[in-house]
């Protein structure tokens, strides 16, 4: 298989009023072609970041980033940024925002939004893009008509929907999907999943896949990757990562899972997520994990392998 | 089909505020007898000018006084005292409603006119050639100004348009006519003191339009200085709110050109709120602005109700308050309409 996306060393800093805020720390992992990966942690450990550095719409109060995004080998960071604008925004990456039930303008149609990209692309009027949105929109489920109608005519499930058309509107490899599915009630839920999965069966795309919940990025993911304050601590393929975790945060993460069977109560991490401005020492983790010991508190742990599985824990050092 | 109906129905709505309006004019002076003792006032004082002039003709007092009896009568017929205030008040209403506004007790326009249609036609052209311009001057450059700050939050010129506007806003609008006269007409002595015509005013049409625009410099400058920094300041919040949409930073990411992307993604959705501003701030600017007006003794719509006011000329003070809420639901109709075409979510 290829590597599409190599994420090498990323690193990045936001200035805030109460200093330097740490959300990604050398975080690296490699996406192979019409792979998807699941990107998993709780609210603020850096996953959006890592999407919106790939987007390359990171927020101006961002003071410190580093590291390499190695795009069909090629650093994407370090390119112009007319050159990203022209050749790899929207055309080989884009990406589904979270919250997309915010992510249309009220103003404007529907279809017109969606196919803006193709307009501008390729120079065509929206009479000529039309019938590219339709076909897109007839493939992800979506009424022809939808295309006339306004954001806060469509319900949930549909917007999404439009919003998948959006980026797929140029034929990308990559889609990063942030939370695509958080704001969407559980039947919605399943029939965009199952509609994520037909799109990654058909059409071979390579999608990353941001959420919180564990057990839906199992759905869906080849491989998974877990985040806690903003350090990847456990990476592998899906089945290892969810049948045999290693890293004591992961553990916990899914004996959290609720289950529909058995008896056996689902548990919680004690403590909150650690402060990014004033991060623990040694292992992020090591105030709230049940196997913490001595050398957890001034060493920070580096990648271990374990099999096939990476994991950031001084356990398997 | 259906927006016939809505809009129908905003009519019928806005008709209904009109009615209202009226109901607590008649209220509030009815119920609380300030009409009765206008009228009253009136009768009183006529009958002073009555007996001067009859005491001339009729010596014996006896008959004087049966013939100033007999006027009075007359007199408390005619304005209606003998009729309680909810049988007259509404007739005065009746006949308002059909744009018959009657004619004033005390005020006059300067011709000498008491007929309330010509008191108005006479102050109206001032108060629009003065208040009307100095809001669309700040209005068109507030929204600018505004805009442009929210584009560039935070930085060093938003901090400049920021500062300005609270300024301006916290200035007050007597004090600064104040200052314009002491520097202007004062100490430069290049714009009058205050009025509308020089003079002898001139002659011609051309000398006549050139003499009003030269004595409103003053007035509008003043206008414009305290208001414009609202402007400035409610479109930068506006224009800032949309900037942080989320649908913002998706055109963003998708690649959209800068221009089209505040064109399209920035002003177009901040639109109907900053239409809302301008619509109701022309309508508005009709009823004067009566602070400046008396600063630079300039006779209009804001003096006009003012002084209705104080010398209780209720024919007037009718009149020019149907007037204003009449303004004010054309400009809501006004409103409704344009809503229509701006913002798709109020079209059902």
């Amino acid at each position: 298989m290829m590597v599409l996306l190599d994420v090498r060393n990323l690193t990045i800093h936001y200035m805030t009023e109460r200093g330097v805020l740490r959300a990604v720390e050398d975080v690296s992992f490699q996406l192979e072609k019409g792979e998807t990966m699941g990107l998993v942690g709780e609210s603020g450990c850096g996953k959006t970041s890592i999407a919106l550095a790939i987007m390359r719409t990171l927020p101006d109060n961002v003071c410190f980033s580093s590291g390499e995004l190695l795009f069909d080998g090629e650093d994407i960071l370090a390119i112009p940024a007319e050159r990203y604008d022209q050749e790899i925004r929207w055309r080989k990456i884009s990406m589904v925002f979270q919250g997309a039930l915010n992510s249309f303008n009220p103003v404007l149609r529907i279809g017109f939004q969606v196919a803006e990209p193709l307009m501008q692309s390729r120079k065509i009027s929206w009479d000529k893009a039309r019938g590219e949105v339709a076909r897109l929109f007839s493939m992800l489920g979506l009424p022809e008509e939808t295309i006339w109608r306004y954001p806060h005519e469509l319900s949930g499930g549909m917007k999404q929907r439009a919003m998948l058309a959006m980026a797929l509107i140029l034929r990308p490899k990559l889609v990063i999907l942030d939370e695509p599915t958080s704001a969407l009630d559980v039947s919605v839920q399943t029939q965009i999943m199952n509609l994520l999965k037909r799109l990654k069966r058909d059409m071979g795309l390579a999608m990353i896949f941001i959420t919180h919940d564990i057990t839906l990025a199992s759905d869906i993911c080849d491989r998974i990757s877990v985040m806690y304050a903003g350090e990847l601590v456990e990476l592998g393929d899906a089945d290892d990562v969810l049948t045999n975790p290693l890293h004591p945060y992961t553990r916990k993460l899914l004996a959290a899972t609720p289950r529909l069977r058995g008896d056996r109560p689902p548990e919680y991490i004690p403590g909150s997520p650690p402060d990014l401005v004033n991060p623990p020492s040694g292992c992020r983790f090591h105030p709230r994990c049940p196997v913490m010991f001595d050398r957890c508190i001034s060493v920070r742990p580096p990648m271990f392998s374990s099999g096939r599985v990476k994991v950031r824990c001084l356990l398997y050092g | 089909m259906s927006l016939v109906r809505v809009l129908a129905l905003k009519a019928v709505t806005l008709i209904l505020v009109l009615f209202g309006v009226l109901m607590l004019v008649v209220l509030v002076l009815g119920a609380t007898g300030v009409s009765d003792r206008i009228l009253t006032a009136y009768v009183g004082e006529q009958l002073r000018a009555v007996r001067q002039e009859l005491s001339q003709r009729i010596r014996d007092p006896v008959e004087l006084e049966r013939a100033l009896e007999t006027y009075r009568s007359e007199l408390i017929t005619a304005y209606g005292l003998d009729r309680p205030w909810y049988t007259r008040l509404p007739q005065m209403i009746l006949r308002v409603l059909i744009l018959d506004l009657g004619s004033s007790r005390t005020v006059t326009s300067f011709s000498g006119s008491s007929k309330v249609s010509d008191i108005i036609l006479e102050r109206l052209p001032n108060t629009v050639a003065l208040v009307t311009t100095a809001v669309a001057i700040s209005s068109a450059v507030g929204i600018a100004l505004g805009a442009r700050a929210a584009l560039k939050a935070g930085s060093r010129y938003d901090r400049a348009v920021s500062l300005f506007s609270s300024v301006s806003f916290a200035l007050p609008s007597w004090w600064m006519g104040l200052i314009y006269i002491l520097a202007f007409s004062f100490y430069l002595g290049i714009f009058p003191f205050g009025g509308l015509y020089s003079t002898p005013p001139p002659t011609t049409p051309l000398e006549r339009a050139a003499d009003i625009l030269w004595h409103a410099t003053l007035p509008v400058l003043t206008l414009v200085t305290v208001i414009l920094g609202g402007w400035a300041y409610i479109s930068r919040t506006i224009v800032l709110n949309v900037t942080r949409e989320d649908f913002v930073a998706v055109a963003r990411a998708k690649g959209l050109k800068e221009n089209l992307l505040m064109r399209r993604y920035i002003i177009r959705p901040a639109a109907p709120p900053i239409v809302t501003n301008i619509v109701f701030a022309i309508s508005g600017s009709i009823g004067g602005a009566i602070l400046t007006e008396t600063v630079f003794n300039f006779p209009g719509m804001g003096r006009l109700y003012y002084e209705a006011i104080t010398s209780f000329d209720e024919n007037l003070v009718i009149a020019l308050t149907y007037l204003y809420t009449l303004i004010y639901i054309a400009s809501r109709f006004i409103l409704e309409i344009l809503y229509v075409v701006l913002d798709p979510r109020v079209r059902i």
